[in-house]
C-alpha cells in the first residue's frame, strides 16, 4: 500500500487531534499551531481531496454561517481506515528515526 | 478605497473552476479567514491575502478540474462519435460543408497573403517610392529620363533614385541567343532594391556602363552552372556586356519583373538620357526620417520648374513601392480584388457556418432523449453547454483537418486560374496557420453557440414525452437560409455580371481587326532591312497586308505636346501618337471617317498628319482635310480622319491620337495580316523570309488577339476565380437545403401521412413541403437585389466603356436559385409524398 505524504500526515493528524471540528480554517490554524508555518488554502484542500478519494476521511455539511458569507460549512472526520493509516505511518516512522539521536544531528 | 468585502473577480476566477458543492466549501472557508484578516491587519493585508490564496491554488484546481472532467469528456467524446456516426448524411453535410468552406478560406488567405505582400522583402521598403506624373487629370507611371537626377540634386531628402525602364534585348553568348527582358536603372539601383547575391555582391554590381547583373534564371539558361562571373554577353549581336552579379530569382510577390539588370547608357546613348523623354518608370529611395508629404510638395512641380518647354501641367507624385500592387494609376485597384475574394471567403464560411447551426437546432430533438437523461442524472445547463459546445469545435477541427487535404489538392488548380504559384507549407508560414487555427474556433464557438444554448433548455420531462416545440429555433433558422439564399444570389448575380463584362470586352468592336495579326517586334538590324522583308513578305499570297508601327493600336501610349490652326505653340494639347508605316489602317481594316489613308501616290505625305475622332473633336474643326497641325515643331496638313478605335484598355475612354509616317524609330513593331488557311505554314515562310534577310535576327512572333486577351487576363482571372468560388458557395448551400428539407420532412411524416389518408394529392404534400422554401427564396430576392447592384454597379463603371447592369441577370439569378431551391427539395419531397402512409402511421 502506498504510504501517505507528508502533507497528507499532517492533515489527517490534524483531523484526528480536532475531533469532530475540523474544517478548512480550524485544520489550517491548526497546522500553523504545529509548524508554525501557514499553509494556503490550496496546500491544504489537495491532501483533503486525496484523502476523501481514498476513504481515510468522510465529510459532513454544517448549516451556514454569516462570517462565511452565508456558506456552509464542511466538517471532516478521520475513518478507522485513516486511522490504520496514520497507526501504519507512525510505526514507520517510529522505525526510521529510532536510532537517530540529537547528538548525532547536531552540527558542528 | 479598498471594500470590506472579498474581491469579487477573484471569486469569480475560482468560480470557473470548481464545482458547485466544492465552491461552497472553500470560499467559506476563504471569507473566514478573509473577515478574521480584516480585523486583525486590515483591508489591504486582507484583500492582497485573499487573492495571494486564489493564484496559488490555481495550479491545483486546474489539474483537479482535468481529472474530473477527464471522465466526462471520454464520455461526451463518445456521445458526439457516435452522433456523427449514426446520422452518415448529416455528418457529411456538416463536415464536408464546413471543410470546402475552410479549403476556400485556405486557398483565399493565401492568395490575400501575397498580394498585400508585394515586395515588403525588400529591407527599404518603406522608404522606397515609385514616381508618377500626373497630367490632364490622369496619372502615368512613365517618367523622363532627366527628371530623377533634377530630384536628386536639388532635393536632399532623396537619397538615391534609379530609372526602371525596359528593354527587350537579345542576349548572346557562344552559339546561345535568347531574349532578355532587360531593365535599365542607374549604379544606385541595388543601394535601394535589395536582392541576394549568388555572384558578386551589391556594392560592386554595376562597376562600369556596361555591367550587367543577371537573375540566377537567366544565368542558367545562358551558362549553365558555371560561375558567369566577368563572362562577356553581347546584347542585340552588337553592345558587348560583362556579367558583374547574378541574384537568386526575385520572389513572385514582387512587381518589379526581369532578366537582366544593366545601364542605359550604351542602349539608348548618352544623349536620350539627358531628355525629358519617357522610356519607363523610375523610383526614388527617401532619407530615413523623411516626412513623405513634405517631399512630395516640394517635388510637385519640378518638371514645370526645369523644363524648358514649358509644359506647365505635369505634375511629379510619389507612390509608395508597398502601394503599387494594390492601388492602380487608373482603372480598377486590385486591392478592391483582395476584398471581394476576402468577402467570398467569408460569404463561403458563413453559408456552411448556417448549415451547421440550422442542421444541429433542427436535429436537437433527435438529441433531446439523450440531454433529457443527462439532466435527470444530474448534468447542469453549463455541464450540456460545455458538452455541445465542445461537439461542435470538435466537427470543425475534423473539417479542418479535411479542409487541409483538400486545399492541397485544389492547390494546382488554384494556381492555375489564378496564373500564381503558391504553396501551402503550414510550418513555415505560421500567419496562416494561427490564422486559419483562429478562424475555425470561432467558427466552431459561433455556430455552436446557439445549438447549445437551446438544447441545454429543453425540460427533461418535455423531452421524454417528445413535447419538443423546435419552433422555438425556427424563427432563427428562417432567418439563417434567407441570409444563405441571400449570399448565394448575390454571387449568382456578381458572377454573371463579371462574366458578362468579360465577355463584353472580349467580343465588343475595337474598331479595328484583331483577328490573323502577326506582331512581330523588331530591333535596329531588321528595321534597316524592313522595307525589303516587307516587299519580299507581299509576294507570298498567304500575306495579304504588312505595315509597321511604333504601337500596336492596342496599346497606344507614347505621347507629344500638339498644337494647330488657330492654337499658339504655347497653349498645346497632349495626345497620342503613332509612327507608322504605309499600309497601317489597311491592315487593321480601320475606317476613314474624313479624307483618306496615307497613300505612296502623294509624295507631301511623308509630312503630313492623320488625326482620330476624338483628336478632332479637341481640334474644333468642321472640315479638317487640309488644314494645318503640329507636332514637335513640324508643321503639316491634315489628310485624313481616322473612325475612333480603343487604343488602349477598355477601362479608359478613346483617347487623342495623332497619326504619322515616320519609321526611323527605334523600336518598331511589324503587323502581318494573314491568311487565316495554313497558318503554320505561313508562320514558317515569314520566319525564313526574316531569317535569309537578316541572319543574327531573333524570330519572336505573337497573334494580336492573344494580345488583346493578354491585356484583360486579370479581369478573366478574377472572373474564373469568382466563378470558382460562386459554384461551390452554391454547392455548399444546397446540401444545407438538402439536409434541412430532408429532416423537415422525416418529421412531418405523420403529418404527410394523415393527409395522404384523408385524401391529399402528391402535388398538394409537394407544395407543403416546398412552399416555405420557396417563399424564403423569393424573398432573399428582395435584398439580395440591392446588394448585388451595389457592388456590381460599383465594379462596372470602373470601366470606361461597360455594358450597363440588365434586370434580366437579376431575375435569371432568382430564377436559378428557386429551381436549385425546387430540384434539391423535390427529390425528398417526392419520396415523402410517395411514402405508404401505413409505414408512418404502424409505429406508434
Amino acid at each position: 500500500m502506498k504510504l501517505l505524504s507528508r502533507a497528507e500526515e499532517i492533515v489527517l493528524t490534524a483531523i484526528l487531534l480536532l475531533k469532530g471540528g475540523a474544517y478548512g480554517v480550524s485544520i489550517r490554524e491548526h497546522i500553523f499551531k504545529v509548524t508554525r508555518k501557514k499553509w494556503s488554502f490550496a496546500l491544504i484542500y489537495d491532501p483533503l481531496n486525496k484523502l476523501t478519494k481514498k476513504g481515510f476521511i468522510t465529510k459532513s455539511e454544517s448549516e451556514p454561517t454569516p462570517e462565511r458569507g452565508g456558506r456552509r460549512k464542511v466538517y471532516y472526520e478521520i475513518t478507522d481506515a485513516g486511522k490504520t493509516a496514520l497507526m501504519e505511518i507512525k510505526t514507520m516512522h517510529e522505525g526510521v528515526w529510532e536510532k537517530i539521536t540529537n547528538s548525532i544531528l547536531e552540527t558542528k | 478605497m479598498i471594500e470590506k468585502s472579498s474581491p469579487g473577480f477573484a471569486r469569480w476566477l475560482l468560480a470557473r473552476f470548481m464545482l458547485r458543492e466544492e465552491f461552497h466549501e472553500k470560499l467559506g472557508d476563504l471569507e473566514e479567514v478573509f473577515t478574521m484578516e480584516l480585523k486583525e491587519s486590515g483591508p489591504v493585508r486582507a484583500h492582497l491575502w485573499y487573492w495571494g490564496q486564489v493564484i496559488v491554488s490555481i495550479p491545483f484546481l486546474i489539474k483537479s478540474t482535468i481529472y474530473g472532467e477527464g471522465i466526462m469528456i471520454k464520455n461526451y467524446l463518445k456521445s458526439t462519435l457516435r452522433n456523427i456516426l449514426k446520422y452518415k448524411g448529416y455528418s457529411f453535410i456538416n463536415i464536408f460543408g464546413l471543410a470546402t468552406g475552410f479549403a476556400c478560406c485556405i486557398l483565399i488567405m493565401l492568395w490575400v497573403q501575397q498580394e498585400i505582400s508585394y515586395d515588403d522583402f525588400q529591407k527599404n521598403c518603406e522608404r522606397l517610392y515609385r514616381i508618377t506624373i500626373e497630367r490632364n487629370g490622369h496619372t502615368f507611371s512613365s517618367n523622363p529620363w532627366a527628371l530623377i537626377p533634377i530630384l536628386k540634386e536639388n532635393y536632399p531628402e532623396i537619397e538615391a533614385g534609379s530609372s526602371f525602364p525596359y528593354r527587350r534585348l537579345i542576349a548572346k553568348y557562344g552559339e546561345k541567343d535568347l531574349y532578355a527582358d532587360c531593365r535599365m536603372v542607374s549604379n544606385e539601383f541595388f543601394e535601394m532594391f535589395t536582392y541576394k547575391f549568388l555572384y558578386g555582391t551589391a556594392e560592386s554590381s554595376l562597376p562600369n556602363l556596361n555591367s550587367v547583373v543577371l537573375t540566377e534564371r537567366m544565368a542558367t539558361k545562358l551558362f549553365g552552372s558555371k560561375n558567369p562571373l566577368g563572362t562577356t554577353l553581347l546584347f542585340d549581336n552588337n553592345i558587348e556586356f560583362q556579367v558583374t552579379g547574378v541574384i537568386e530569382n526575385p520572389p513572385s510577390n514582387s512587381h518589379l519583373r526581369f532578366d537582366a539588370i544593366l545601364q542605359p547608357n550604351l542602349i539608348t546613348g548618352e544623349k536620350r538620357l539627358t531628355t525629358w523623354s519617357m522610356d519607363g518608370p523610375g523610383y526614388v529611395m527617401l532619407k530615413k526620417n523623411v516626412n513623405v508629404d513634405e517631399v512630395r510638395g516640394k517635388i510637385r512641380n519640378t518638371i514645370n520648374d526645369f523644363d524648358r518647354r514649358n509644359i506647365n501641367k505635369w505634375y511629379v507624385g510619389l507612390q509608395p513601392l508597398r502601394e503599387i500592387n494594390l492601388y492602380a494609376l487608373s482603372g480598377t485597384d486590385p486591392i478592391l480584388y483582395v476584398y471581394i475574394f476576402s468577402s467570398i471567403a467569408i460569404i463561403v464560411l458563413l453559408i456552411a457556418c448556417i448549415n451547421f447551426v440550422n442542421l444541429s437546432t433542427a436535429r436537437s430533438t433527435r438529441r433531446a432523449k439523450e440531454v433529457g437523461l443527462r439532466k435527470v442524472i444530474g448534468a447542469d445547463r453549463k455541464q450540456l453547454i460545455k458538452q455541445f459546445m465542445g461537439e461542435a469545435v470538435l466537427l470543425t477541427v475534423i473539417s479542418l483537418i479535411f479542409a487541409v487535404f483538400i486545399a492541397y489538392l485544389l492547390l494546382p488548380y488554384f494556381n492555375e486560374i489564378a496564373a500564381r504559384d503558391l504553396s501551402l507549407n503550414f510550418m513555415e508560414n505560421w500567419k496562416l496557420t494561427a490564422g486559419l487555427i483562429i478562424i475555425a474556433l470561432i467558427t466552431g464557438l459561433l455556430s455552436g453557440l446557439y445549438p447549445s444554448l437551446l438544447i441545454s433548455s429543453f425540460l427533461p420531462v418535455h423531452l421524454f414525452k417528445n413535447l419538443t416545440n423546435s419552433g422555438s429555433g425556427n424563427r432563427l433558422r428562417k432567418l439563417l437560409i434567407v441570409v444563405q439564399f441571400v449570399a448565394t444570389i448575390t454571387l449568382i448575380i456578381s458572377t454573371m455580371v463579371i462574366s458578362n463584362q468579360i465577355d463584353y470586352i472580349r467580343n465588343s468592336n475595337l474598331g479595328f481587326e484583331r483577328e490573323h495579326i502577326i506582331v512581330i517586334p523588331t530591333n535596329k538590324q531588321l528595321r534597316v532591312k524592313y522595307n525589303t522583308i516587307k516587299e519580299r513578305l507581299l509576294n507570298e499570297s498567304s500575306i495579304t497586308n504588312v505595315s509597321a508601327a511604333s504601337q500596336a493600336p492596342l496599346n497606344v501610349s507614347a505621347c507629344n505636346p500638339v498644337y494647330w490652326e488657330g492654337r499658339s505653340s504655347e497653349n498645346y494639347e497632349i495626345m497620342n501618337f503613332v509612327c507608322l508605316d504605309y499600309d497601317y489602317f489597311e491592315t487593321f481594316e480601320m475606317e476613314m471617317k474624313y479624307g483618306r489613308s496615307f497613300s505612296r501616290d502623294y509624295a507631301s505625305d511623308s509630312i503630313s498628319y492623320i488625326i482620330n475622332e476624338a483628336a478632332l473633336k479637341l481640334t474644333g474643326y468642321e472640315n479638317p482635310i487640309g488644314k494645318m497641325f503640329s507636332m514637335w515643331t513640324d508643321e503639316a496638313s491634315i489628310v485624313g480622319v481616322v473612325k475612333d478605335f480603343h487604343g488602349t484598355s477598355l477601362h479608359n475612354e478613346i483617347s487623342p491620337i495623332v497619326f504619322m509616317l515616320y519609321q526611323n524609330l527605334p523600336y518598331l513593331k511589324m503587323f502581318i495580316k494573314v491568311n487565316p488557311q495554313n497558318l503554320s505554314a505561313t508562320i514558317e515562310k515569314i520566319q525564313s523570309v526574316i531569317k535569309t534577310t537578316v541572319p543574327e535576327f531573333k524570330f519572336e512572333y505573337s497573334f494580336m488577339d492573344e494580345d488583346f486577351n493578354e491585356q484583360y487576363k486579370s479581369e478573366m482571372r478574377i472572373a474564373n476565380l469568382f466563378e470558382s468560388f460562386s459554384t461551390l458557395a452554391i454547392l455548399i448551400s444546397c446540401l444545407g437545403l438538402v439536409g434541412m428539407v430532408s429532416y423537415m420532412t422525416e418529421k412531418r411524416t405523420k403529418e404527410i401521412a394523415i393527409r395522404k389518408v384523408v385524401g391529399a394529392s402528391h402535388s398538394v404534400i409537394l407544395s407543403l413541403i416546398s412552399k416555405e422554401f420557396v417563399l424564403l427564396s423569393l424573398f432573399a430576392n428582395i435584398i439580395a437585389w440591392p446588394i448585388a447592384y451595389y457592388f456590381m454597379n460599383a465594379w462596372t463603371t470602373s470601366f470606361a466603356y461597360f455594358e450597363s447592369l440588365s434586370l434580366w441577370t437579376f431575375l435569371l439569378a432568382g430564377l436559378i436559385v428557386l429551381l436549385q431551391t425546387l430540384l434539391t427539395i423535390s427529390y425528398q419531397a417526392l419520396r415523402a409524398a410517395a411514402a405508404k402512409p401505413v409505414d408512418a402511421l404502424k409505429a406508434e
